[in-house]
């Protein structure tokens, strides 16, 4: 791999995608390629895609519900630092406490566990919501990426 | 996107074969089969296998959370079996581990005692 991809050029990509629910998957195999340059472990790779599973069904199935809009992922690394970031433009979330709670779902008619949020602090090292009603939801996750390799290296 | 293999019977159990990548996309798909297959036979065990399953995210959870609660309204159990560190470990996370039984092969699973 190129030396300097790894040690610190920042690069960003941004994709868009309708919230067809197909696409959590679409998000999810974008976000491997990307990462793939940061040379994650396979533990890495898993968790960071099962948080991006995560924020997208929450695109789909509460910001959007039952309309069809448009979903945008950008993805930064900066020096083994992943940034995903994903947004909506639907319905936002009233409160963001209450919905970051474990096992809190504001649909449990459906098949939902309500560990959406959970999910995405656990295998994040930080998570952030920004969120208004009428106008969408964007949510911030970082993951430094490769720590047990540098760690390694310093040995 | 990938095929899904048939749930099929077993002596009183039914085997459901997970998809590859289990999401809230896919969980869709398993849930309309289910709700057919369980009307109208003695089933007593659904056994969610987990064999060919890579990949597994909360609605993976959800899924296998209302199953439990239809297969009990039967009076019957649910077990997981094949899944991999990752997918027990999440499973585990979320104390689903608590009401259902894990077997490592789907053959232990069908043959246990209920």
């Amino acid at each position: 791999m190129d030396k300097g991809k790894q040690t610190g050029v920042q690069e960003k990509v941004s994709v868009e995608f309708e919230s067809y629910s197909h696409n959590e998957q679409f998000a999810r195999v974008v976000t491997a390629v990307f990462m793939a340059r940061l040379n994650p472990t396979m533990e890495e790779l898993e968790d960071v895609k099962t948080a991006v599973s995560e924020a997208v069904t929450n695109c789909v199935i509460h910001g959007y519900e039952d309309r069809i809009g448009t979903i945008r992922m950008e993805l930064t690394c900066d020096q083994g630092q992943l940034t995903v970031e994903i947004t909506d433009w639907g319905t936002g979330i009233g409160n963001i406490v209450q919905a970051r709670e474990p096992l809190y779902t504001s649909k449990p008619s459906r098949e939902r566990s309500g560990m959406g949020f959970t999910f995405m602090e656990t295998f994040m090292d930080s998570m952030e919501v920004r969120s208004a009603v009428g106008e969408g939801t964007t949510v911030t996750m970082k993951k430094k990426i490769g720590n047990k390799i540098l760690e390694k290296k310093v040995v | 996107m990938q095929n899904q293999r048939d749930a099929y019977c077993i002596s009183e159990s039914l085997v459901i074969p997970m998809p590859r990548e289990l999401d809230h996309h896919s969980s869709t798909k398993i849930r309309d089969n289910l709700d057919l297959m369980l009307a109208g036979r003695g089933i007593r065990r659904v056994v969610l296998d987990f064999t060919d399953t890579e990949f597994m995210d909360s609605a993976g959870i959800g899924m296998v959370l209302a199953k439990y609660r239809r297969v009990k309204a039967f009076g019957g159990q649910v077990a997981v079996s094949g899944a991999n560190d990752r997918i027990l470990r999440i499973m585990k996370m979320s104390g689903i581990g608590q009401i259902i039984s894990f077997y490592t092969t789907t053959h232990q699973a069908v043959s246990a005692k209920q």
